[in-house]
């Protein structure tokens, strides 16, 4: 008998129109709202106007069109699918005479229209608005179209994931779940991954692995990042969210078919995936469980602790969700199979850990090191920020420099935040001859090793150490059109210099200071100056901290009759006052030499409790409030002596 | 006609059925009888094309159902727990029926909604019972060749039912409509069904053309004279035999007139040809067999 009904099913599509159409018309509003009444209504506020700035059309409440996107698919989706999540649905639309190709496709492509709706009629207003108004100034066709294609991108991919889901699952709330959890899982298993790994490598530099962009692995964090008014999606990556949509839809496509519809109100449909599940909830949660004991006790039977812990809270929760039920003990040797895989890897990773952690490679095939005390191991100028350049030694002693501080880094105590020091950071990337990288980065104390201390200041002395950290080297002498020079502390005193010849002296003179400087010395705490370099160059200006023994630039500043406004003279201040809240003591002092006393011996704040505060009383200038201290021993004698009576 | 050939089907660990086979001819009914639990929902599900046995074959017309949207056109499967669609009125399901099914007959459907005298409301807002008689609406309007029911004359009233057990039989008569049923209730067959078959715990225990076990089933109620020679009773098949004073009461496999005719010959007081309830037959003949009917039956 010839079937006289078509292919497309118009009642389909009117029920899910009837059920989910309004999600449409929610979110027209909701992007109408956000892009162009919100331009229309900042367009005819000539107060607004003003602020208003050129670009894309991410510039408007970006974080809320992020939202919507992420979630309006998955809802829509959720909606679309839930006749596969409840038993009778599913077996009167089952028992129709359509094949679940056709189901498939109909959902999904009423899915589809019901987020292109919305996103074109707001794309067509705004091409509109563009058109025929002055709004046509603050951001033009291609930006409409680019905003059209990377929402209609996002959400159709999102909306993919989530038809997959709802393939993967039997239950109408474990769809919302499951979604985000696959969207998010390929970032968060990174990001897990590397964290542990630094917990048990020592020298694992999460930040490199880190800076592999994890955020590019979940288009969810990748366009939280990149919805911003410089948009700047990578191809390649947007390349692979399409792939990985393609893979969705044929994946979705496949499980379809082969669902097996008795399984609806299970948490996993397949049931081989319910492995994949189960051992998968328990790895993320041990994972976290581990690194969060590692964050607050750093003890490492702390971390093992965590580890079981989080193992397993996840089983059980991945367990009872799989089972609906809470009573899961019967399912015990699940755990125990987990629990001896972990054992085998933790065994693996001790086989390899001191191979790991002692090993640097051999000056001979080493080209170039990367080092720095933070990350930022790049050279294209658009992710450094300016006047940073990062360190690279080719210089074969260089080299050796730092494969000995490498070396004694290895051995070093880990150190930890609350540890108080002289603690550095060092960040090392060994590029080797054959193409490959050693990456590694600690955190050690200089206190407890004199042979690191010795290495690191001798690296930290270095001309291209220096060179490499103070961006008044990384900067066009041109740029600079002007300095302003200040005094930091206990006197306001700024003045511009913007003589060309003046300019370049000083700056010359400051290079030759930092080269000359003594990494084991550092700046004087409370006599400070500082040189703002004003640059031409994206308006930005840069810092340089120095002190009286920056002799070159002082003595630049004196030729140029600026040191004097710089500098406090004992005879510039006309009292100080001392006072202790605590003890509800306070003192002025007018004596010549005691003034002389206490400046030699201001420190910038103190805690100690017996500590004063020290508030300077300027004759000529005007005096910076600031918290300086003075420790009660430092006091001259007869300050004392005043004092105690 | 539908066959069923070993049907076997796990839900995960657990067999719901095994090997389950049986016939259903054209123009017939059949009821599937069980107890709930013994897997009369899940081959109907299979039949209906919603589920895939595992091993086995069920073939409607030679072909198998699922995902045969040319055969699914023929079939209409109504669950014991109906499903309407949200918020949809009788005449929004008709029209969705009508884009489903080739056959549907509109005119018929606005007939049939007019003899059960029902409202164009949201089906949702109605009675179970009128919800069901929306269920027969729609099915019989959509002209199936198959229909296959799980428990569908639960919770109607005795004037429905046998309004609806009327339709049926009609449809059965005059377009040779196949229709299977499934019940948990023996008596409600009776007077339904030609062929039964008795489902327990996944098997296939019993399958039986009914007007065959009434002619070939008797019960009989006699009395001979004192002392009279009981002898002729071993020729007889007996399922079953009572005294209750002098009147003896058997069941007996055997011709109705056959019967008859060697009683009679015996010249007793009283003799008497009774009714035999479709339960009883069953009852007494698998008694034989060791299955307590009376358990898998409520």
């Amino acid at each position: 008998m010839p079937s006289k009904t078509s292919l497309i099913k118009k009642q389909i599509i009117l029920h899910d129109v009837r059920q989910v159409g309004w999600l449409s018309v929610l979110y027209f509003l909701a992007l109408l709202l956000i892009l162009p009444i919100q331009i229309i209504i900042q367009y005819s506020n000539p107060q607004a106007q003003e602020y208003m700035e050129k670009g894309n059309l991410f510039l408007y409440i970006p974080e809320v069109q992020w939202l919507l996107s992420i979630t309006v698919p998955v809802l829509l989706g959720i909606l679309l699918l839930r006749y596969l999540h409840k038993k009778q649905v599913s077996d009167f639309i089952h028992s129709m005479p359509v094949k679940r190709v056709s189901l498939f496709h109909h959902h999904l492509v009423v899915g589809v229209v019901l987020l292109f709706i919305p996103i074109m009629l707001n794309a067509l207003i705004l091409l509109g608005l563009q058109a025929f108004s002055g709004i046509g100034f603050y951001y033009n066709a291609m930006h409409v179209l680019s905003w059209l294609g990377i929402m209609l991108f996002l959400n159709i991919f999102m909306l993919l994931a989530t038809v997959f889901t709802g393939m993967v699952t039997g239950l109408f709330s474990m769809h919302f779940v499951l979604t985000y959890i696959l969207v998010l899982l390929p970032a968060g298993l990174a990001l897990l991954l590397v964290a542990n790994m630094s917990i048990l490598f020592i020298g694992y530099p999460v930040e490199y692995y880190a800076d592999m962009a994890i955020f590019k692995f979940s288009p969810i964090s990748y366009f939280l990042i990149n919805f911003t008014p410089d948009l700047d999606l990578s191809w390649i990556v947007m390349a692979v969210y399409a792939a990985a949509g393609i893979l969705l839809y044929l994946a979705a496509y496949w499980l379809y078919a082969h669902r097996r519809l008795e399984a609806t109100s299970q948490a996993i449909v397949y049931p081989f995936m319910r492995p994949v599940f189960r051992y998968g909830v328990t790895f993320c949660f041990m994972m976290a469980g581990g690194y969060y004991f590692h964050a607050i006790s750093s003890s490492f039977a702390w971390v093992i602790f965590g580890y079981i812990a989080g193992s397993l809270i996840g089983f059980v929760i991945a367990e009872a969700i799989l089972n609906k039920t809470w009573r899961i003990y019967s399912n015990y040797k699940s755990y125990l199979i987990f629990a001896i895989s972990l054992a085998v890897v933790l065994i693996v990773v001790n086989l390899v850990k001191e191979n790991y952690e002692n090993k640097i490679p051999s000056a001979d095939n080493i080209e170039r090191v990367y080092f720095g005390d933070s990350y930022i191991y790049t050279e294209e100028p658009e992710y450094l920020e300016p006047g940073i350049k990062p360190l690279f030694f080719t210089d074969k002693q260089d080299i050796e420099l730092v494969r000995g501080l490498h070396e004694q880094a290895i051995d070093a105590p880990r150190a930890d935040d609350y540890y108080a020091g002289d603690l550095r950071s060092t960040f090392i990337v060994y590029e080797l001859k054959n193409g490959k990288k050693v990456a590694r980065s600690y955190t050690y104390s200089l206190d407890d090793n004199p042979e690191l201390k010795s290495l690191q200041h001798e690296i930290e002395g270095s001309n291209l150490y220096k060179y490499a950290n103070n961006s008044v080297f990384n900067i066009a002498l041109n740029d600079i059109y002007a300095v302003d020079v200040q005094s930091n502390n206990i006197k306001q005193s700024s003045n511009t210099i913007t003589d060309r010849e003046l300019v370049d002296r000083l700056i010359e003179a400051v290079k030759k200071d930092i080269e000359l400087s003594d990494p084991q010395e550092s700046l004087e705490e409370v006599e400070t100056y500082s040189l703002d370099l004003l640059t031409n160059k994206d308006q930005d200006y840069y810092y340089v901290e120095f002190d009286n023994s920056y002799r070159n630039t002082i003595e630049v500043l004196q030729e140029a009759g600026l040191y004097d406004e710089l500098k406090v003279y004992t005879e510039d201040i006309s009292s100080i006052q001392l006072e202790n809240y605590e003890r509800n003591n306070t003192v002025t002092v007018e004596d010549q030499e005691d003034i002389k006393h206490i400046l030699d011996h201001v420190v910038y704040y103190s805690d100690n409790e017996d500590s004063y505060f020290v508030t300077f009383n300027l004759n000529r200038g005007r005096s910076m409030q600031d918290e300086l201290s003075i420790e009660y021993e430092d006091l001259p004698e007869s300050i004392k002596n005043q004092l105690e009576e | 006609m539908i066959k069923a050939v070993e049907l076997s089907k796990k839900f995960d660990r657990k067999q719901v059925l095994d090997q389950v086979g049986f016939q259903v001819k054209k123009g017939t009914i059949y009821g599937l009888l069980g107890s709930n639990g013994a897997g009369k929902t899940t081959i109907i599900r299979i039949l209906a094309g919603i589920l895939k046995q595992d091993k086995g074959s069920v073939l409607v017309d030679g072909k198998t159902v699922f995902e045969n949207v040319a055969l699914k056109q023929r079939i209409i499967f109504m669950p014991d727990i109906l499903y309407f669609l949200p918020q949809y009125t009788v005449k929004q399901m008709g029209q969705y029926y009508a884009d489903m099914y080739a056959n549907w007959d509109q005119q018929r459907y606005d007939q049939l909604i007019n003899q059960f005298k029902l409202e164009n409301k949201k089906v949702s807002t109605f009675s179970k019972g009128m919800q069901r008689q929306v269920a027969f609406c729609l099915a019989l309007a959509a002209k199936p060749d198959y229909l296959i029911m799980d428990e569908p004359l639960d919770g109607l009233d005795a004037v429905v039912r046998q309004r609806i057990k009327g339709l049926l039989i009609n449809d059965v008569a005059e377009r040779e409509m196949t229709v299977l049923i499934s019940s948990h209730n023996l008596r409600e067959m009776e007077n339904l069904c030609d062929d039964v078959g008795i489902v327990h715990k996944g098997k296939m225990i019993l399958e039986r053309n009914l007007d065959d076990m009434k002619t070939e089933v008797q019960k009989v109620q006699f009395a001979l004279r004192k002392g009279q020679d009981m002898g002729f009773l071993e020729k007889l098949d007996i399922l079953h035999q009572e005294k209750r004073g002098s009147i003896h009461l058997l069941i007996v496999k055997a011709d109705h007139q056959e019967l008859e005719g060697i009683l009679a010959a015996q010249n007793p007081v009283v003799l008497d040809m009774l009714p035999l309830s479709l339960e009883e037959i069953f009852i007494y003949e698998m008694g034989g067999a060791g299955y307590a009917i009376e358990n898998i039956l409520d």
